[in-house]
């Protein structure tokens, strides 16, 4: 993934540096430009020296073509020089080491040589008071040297500084970009507590654009939410009401029989199941995972359980069963509706299942920091071969025809699957303690953040 | 006892009414908030049965509208939304009870009779399972005939489990009743009373639910 921050920092840092490699090399010429005009200067000044000095020993009569005279400077290897006739080129005076035959042409000014696997800078002119001419060179990498020293002095500092030019750049980018990470943050917490838009106090002007069409997404996804939920809320209404009125007129039916026939008694079956299905597709509807806003609020588990089993407790004792809760208060982070429904889905089928006089045991408790709950009973149990079919939607045990003879839709296990997605916990299928039956047992994670 | 339906659904509507005049009631139906307002200024009824879907306004604005007015009749409400947060929402709005469609008419039946005996008004007072008799009216409590003396409490106790028969209470809300007393209620006060009634009953009718709480069955 690119990083803006990484980039920007590479940026600035190879910027910097490039800039600076540069102005450096124009100073280096520079310096060296100016050390060349002095250093030339000073040869000049040498020359002038060397000429008077030849004069000097002319007048005092030393033989002028002698071969080797000690010039004062003459010494070092660094400075060498000759001195010619002007008619003959011949020798008149030259440093030690250095041939008779003249290294340069005889004209007058600076210039570049080669000479003992050196490169040279030399001065040639003729002396005005003589017929001689003079040349005097001096080594040419000497003078690089103190150049070197002189830009190397500048440029240490700066080399030094780049760390902690890297350290206030990393800094600086760091702060720059803390309004993307805070827009960020805000953003990934949308979802979980709702939709609600940005507030665009404090964004700076870069990202007021984002935030703004961040906003408007919100606020289309939220009036899409809102929609759906008005629609699945008018769906409800217009369903369960006509089934409502069909149930009264039923009752009434039967009331006002002597004796109501096998027609009505399957009337009542069938509004019953019709009844069941729109119950069960309504959640199901609900609790779709895409367009779910699940509100995770901390649940006392055991709580949820005790209130499902108290408003099925007639079906119970209809059917003679006998049921119990084992455990204790168990908080978890979830959604009420969600976690209602899990249960109300398993301790319903549970009821369904277990034929009359039979039991059905519902326990919560916490083991390794995750909240346990499980519904076994002692009904016939689904073979381990369904255990994976049975989450599918529609899917029934047995197929159509079931043995129980139970009512049902068989959405009730997918209704549970999806719950249990949502809240990111593990569901688990095996036989009951009961000798026969079912044991649904469901995991929570530990410490459960929203989704 | 007089009862208004606010429901705008004409087949459920008339269903209803058949049902509850069967069993004595006297129903007055109207379809939509406006006339119920109007109906409910010129003679109020005793016990109002509000859908909260009307046609021209939200059946919890009516019932705001009405305990404004200082109408304190019982109300309630029918809904076909099931989420808990309207359910609280209703009865934080003044409601007295609160019944999800598609409903048992017997049990909008028995929360009517429960709501008529809450207003003293019902001609049938005595509620009796087994060999046990609770007169509502005289407060009095008989087993095969021979009176039996019992604590305030323990006969509320005993009287809202014969009320829903049939039904769990929970502790909590065993609980949450006698709280409303104003009184201060200790952690295992609901089990001491269940102890002391069972003692004094003699029967074994009030059965415990392992983890949920207490039930009487129906006879």
């Amino acid at each position: 993934m690119s990083s803006i921050r990484v980039f920007l920092i590479a940026a600035l840092l190879s910027s910097i540096t490039l800039v600076i490699f540069v102005a450096s090399l124009r100073g280096y010429q520079r310096s060296m430009n100016e050390l060349q005009a002095l250093f030339d200067d000073q040869l000049l000044q040498k020359s002038e020296l060397l000429g008077n000095y030849v004069r000097t020993h002319q007048a005092a009569g030393i033989a002028a073509d002698a071969d080797v005279v000690p010039f004062p400077a003459g010494g070092r290897s660094s400075l060498i020089y000759q001195v010619w006739r002007d008619n003959d080129r011949g020798s008149v005076l030259r440093s030690a080491g250095v041939p008779e035959t003249p290294l340069l042409e005889s004209v007058a000014g600076f210039q570049d040589m080669n000479f003992r696997g050196y490169r040279w800078r030399a001065l040639v002119r003729p002396d005005e008071a003589s017929d001689l001419w003079l040349l005097l060179a001096e080594r040419d990498d000497l003078r690089y040297k103190i150049a070197d020293r002189v830009v190397i002095a500048v440029l240490t500092p700066i080399v030094l500084g780049l760390p902690v030019l890297v350290l206030i750049i990393w800094v600086m980018v760091s702060r720059g970009l803390r309004p993307i990470s805070r827009l960020a943050t805000e953003l990934e917490s949308r979802g979980a507590g709702g939709l609600t838009a940005i507030e665009l106090r404090g964004v700076p002007r870069e990202l007021a654009v984002l935030a703004n069409s961040a906003n408007d997404l919100l606020r289309r996804l939220e009036a899409s939410f809102q929609r759906e939920k008005r629609f699945t809320a008018d769906a409800a209404h217009e369903l369960r009401t006509p089934i409502a009125a069909i149930r009264v007129h039923l009752q009434n039916l039967v009331d006002e029989l002597d004796e109501p026939g096998h027609s009505v008694q399957k009337l009542g079956e069938g509004v019953d199941r019709l009844s069941h299905l729109v119950e069960q597709t309504l959640v199901l509807n609900r609790v779709a995972p895409d367009q779910y806003m699940a509100k995770f609020v901390p649940l006392d588990l055991y709580q949820v359980a005790q209130q499902v089993i108290a408003d099925r407790y007639p079906q119970v004792e209809a059917k003679q069963q006998q049921i119990q809760l084992e455990g204790a208060a168990t908080e978890i982070h979830g959604d009420r509706f969600g976690i209602e429904m899990l249960v109300l889905n398993l301790v319903s089928n549970a009821i369904k299942y277990t034929p009359v006089s039979g039991r059905i045991e519902v326990g919560v408790y916490r083991l390794a920091d995750r909240a346990h709950l499980y519904v076994m009973d002692s009904g016939p149990g689904i073979p381990q071969s369904e255990y994976q079919r049975v989450f599918e939607r529609f899917y029934r045990v047995g197929g159509d025809r079931h043995n129980s003879g139970v009512t049902g839709c068989g959405l009730g296990l997918s209704i549970v699957q999806r719950i249990v997605v949502l809240h990111g916990a593990q569901i688990e299928l095996g036989p009951s303690d009961f000798g026969s039956g079912l044991k649904v047992t469901v995991v929570f994670p530990q410490n459960r953040r929203p989704l | 006892m007089q009862i208004m339906l606010v429901e705008d659904d004409a087949l459920l509507a008339d269903g209803i009414v058949r049902a509850l005049k069967r069993d004595g009631f006297a129903v007055n139906w109207l379809s939509d908030g406006r006339s119920a307002q109007n109906s409910l200024v010129a003679e109020a009824p005793d016990v109002l049965v509000l859908d909260l879907g009307l046609p021209d306004m939200d059946g919890l604005e009516l019932l705001a509208w009405l305990r404004g007015k200082g109408l304190q009749m019982p109300v309630l409400i029918l809904t076909a939304r099931h989420s808990t947060s309207d359910k609280v929402t209703g009865l934080d709005k003044g409601a007295d009870d609160y019944l999800a469609k598609p409903f048992d008419i017997q049990e909008l039946s028995a929360r009517l009779r429960a709501l008529e005996r809450r207003l003293g008004m019902e001609k049938q007072t005595e509620i009796h399972i087994g060999p046990v008799r609770l007169d509502t009216a005289a407060h009095l409590v008989t087993v095969e005939g021979d009176e039996i003396p019992l604590s305030r409490r323990e006969y509320m106790l005993l009287k809202a489990l014969m009320e829903t028969a049939g039904s769990i209470q929970t502790r909590h809300s065993l609980e949450s009743k006698l709280y409303s007393w104003g009184e201060e209620v200790g952690s295992n006060a609901v089990e001491v009373h269940i102890h002391n009634l069972r003692k004094k009953l003699a029967t074994d009718m009030i059965q415990t639910v392992r983890g949920i709480g207490y039930t009487i069955r129906k006879s």
